[in-house]
């Protein structure tokens, strides 16, 4: 199955729009309907589609993951990304990267499924 | 350069209040939920209350790691608006052109906010690696 993203709120549209361009299957959450959405309706939402939800949000998002766990609900896979590896600015080098990490993923060289970090290459 | 300063526990003061009947009864509730003593809900919605007047256009919500801030009709709290706003060499301007759902009252006043009460960002906000999650080269 292609890997999908769902890019969380202070993400972007831009990257979206770039990683469209790639062919790659994404949905920004900023300007979108679900802008104002809590953390565990957008987790709700990523699982649901299937989509790998994208995060700077490196302290409410991994406690949101273990609260809805700890509940016994099911998560979806998150791709945390640090400023210090890519810059929240830096929309084509963070396209660029998703695209690499879909692209290990579908060849099975990387497991997304308990969270992943990106560092630098 | 902005530092952060360190947490310190606040020092409190007694303080005696008149309330009408009703809201001190939706204030024992609001307390009961979120298992926290009535004394400090009380301290912490004043506390809010002050905080959003002072600092319009932002509001609280609770999230799994505490109440936190949030700028009103975005979904992002300040600290996710702030950093973006540092990632954008501090630039209103240029944070509206790649932000175009956003509005320059919505990122003032998170940077405003953020500014004043950095010491209160969650440790580890926008960058450190979450434990256990294992780190990838791509």
């Amino acid at each position: 199955m292609p890997t999908a993203f769902l890019l969380d709120a202070h993400i972007s549209p831009v990257v979206g729009e770039l990683l469209v361009k790639e062919g790659i299957n994404a949905k920004a959450i900023g300007g979108s309907s679900l802008m104002s959405a809590e953390d565990e309706e957008l987790l709700e939402l990523a699982f649901k589609e299937q989509r790998l939800f994208v995060t700077y949000d490196n302290a409410t998002v991994p406690a949101t993951v273990a609260e809805l766990l700890n509940a016994g609900l099911n998560v979806p896979s998150v791709v945390y990304v640090s400023t210090a590896t890519i810059a929240s600015n830096d929309f084509s080098g963070l396209a660029r990267a998703l695209k690499r990490l879909a692209v290990r993923i579908e060849k099975g060289e990387i497991d997304p499924s308990g969270g992943v970090f990106l560092e630098k290459p | 350069m902005i530092r952060k300063r360190a947490r310190r526990p606040r020092k409190t003061v007694h303080f005696n209040a008149r309330l009408p009947e009703d809201v001190s009864n939706e204030l024992r509730r609001f307390a009961e939920r979120r298992r926290i003593s009535t004394s400090a809900a009380a301290a912490q919605l004043l506390d809010e209350a002050l905080r959003m007047d002072k600092f319009p256009g932002v509001s609280f919500r609770f999230t799994a790691i505490g109440r936190q801030p949030f700028v009103t009709g975005t979904g992002m709290m300040v600290w996710e608006l702030y950093h973006v706003w540092l990632d954008h060499k501090r630039d209103v301007q240029y944070v509206l052109k790649n932000y175009l759902h956003l509005k320059a009252p919505q990122v003032s006043a998170a940077v405003a906010y953020a500014k004043e009460f950095l010491r209160e960002e969650p440790p580890g906000f926008w960058g450190r690696r979450p434990p256990g999650v294992p780190a990838v080269r791509v």
